[in-house]
């Protein structure tokens, strides 16, 4: 069966799970993926695209202890799994193998 | 800590049933909250959550429909049933004391565009009985009371509409449909967030 791919919203999101590791939690990925895309997400909206990627299985999730500061509700901590790892190194490949070939002048980096 | 507005927390809860989903939503929105309190100030972070909890509603919905099972769908069309019959009797009721008030009072019982009751006191009957049947089905629904309210408002305002289009007696002028549809929507609304606020107060 072939892997699912990721949207653009999904992929920001899949990558800030690998990068925040054990800190991974609502809060923290929107901050993250909305500093990173200059767009202001609503919390809905990232837990929204989680269910998302936890339903395609790219992510695992379990509950923390409650917390006061949460009106004595837990924190929902993210991790990767390996088949989110494969889509991410997946999605990658997509694009470099999608910018192969596009001129210096579009993509002056790489001049 | 300082809490986040407590009825906008529980108009947040109505709206969806209780789970990892809903939890982790309301719980980064009051960690949030309490983190902008202490840098910006309570009203500041009060506005915020005001903003952030409008933001949030269609995800909450959009959650709770993709988990809707058809038990969960039967559990609603019973409550919206009960609360319409409710609210269908007291119009009746209502519409009944009115008549005969009038009446008494040598007041022709029948109106502009030859609508049963004088505007006015049609839409006031409109609006007590549709807040009314709101509060019923939210008591009614304890689960997702705002859901079953706007349910409701919408299953009235359906119902009234094919009932003035297909049945053989005189229609009712399109100002009085849509007023009343509006305040219907409004009335079961605001009946179910009344109820919410009175389990808070006593739950206090």
């Amino acid at each position: 069966m072939a892997t699912p791919t990721l949207g653009s919203l999904e992929l920001t999101v899949l990558l800030a799970v690998v990068r925040l590791g054990d800190e991974a939690h609502g809060l923290a990925i929107r901050a993250d993926v909305s500093t990173r895309l200059r767009h202001d997400y609503s919390i809905g909206a990232i837990y929204t695209t989680l269910e998302r990627l936890g339903t395609k299985g790219f992510v695992t999730s379990r509950m923390t202890d409650p917390l006061p500061v949460r009106g004595g509700r837990a924190r929902r901590q993210f991790t990767i799994s390996a088949e989110g790892q494969r889509a991410l190194v997946e999605a990658q490949r997509n694009v470099e193998s999608a910018w192969a070939g596009v001129p210096t002048t579009i993509r002056p980096e790489l001049a | 800590m300082i809490a986040p507005p407590l009825t906008a927390e529980r108009l947040l809860e109505a709206l969806s049933e209780q789970s990892d989903f809903r939890d982790a939503v309301l719980g980064d929105l009051a960690e949030e909250f309490a983190r902008r309190a202490e840098a910006d100030g309570v009203p500041a972070a009060r506005s915020w959550y005001y903003r952030e909890s409008i933001r949030t509603v269609p995800h909450l919905l959009g959650h709770w429909a993709r988990g809707l099972g058809k038990g969960d769908i039967k559990h609603i069309a019973n409550v919206v049933f009960a609360s319409y019959i409710f609210g269908a009797a007291l119009v009746f009721a209502l519409t009944g004391v009115v008549g005969a008030v009038m009446m008494a009072l040598g007041v022709q019982f029948a109106v502009a565009e030859e609508h049963t009751v004088i505007p006015p006191v049609g839409l006031a009957i409109v609006s007590m009985s549709s807040v009314t049947g709101g509060f019923v089905v939210a008591w009614l629904d304890k689960r997702t009371p705002l859901i079953s309210a706007i349910v409701l408002g919408l299953v009235v305002v359906i119902a009234a509409l094919l009932m003035n289009a297909l049945l053989p007696r005189t229609p009712m002028a399109a100002w009085y449909q849509i007023t009343a549809s509006t305040i219907t929507m409004l009335g079961t609304s605001l009946g179910a967030v009344l109820y919410v606020r009175r389990r808070i107060a006593s739950t206090k």
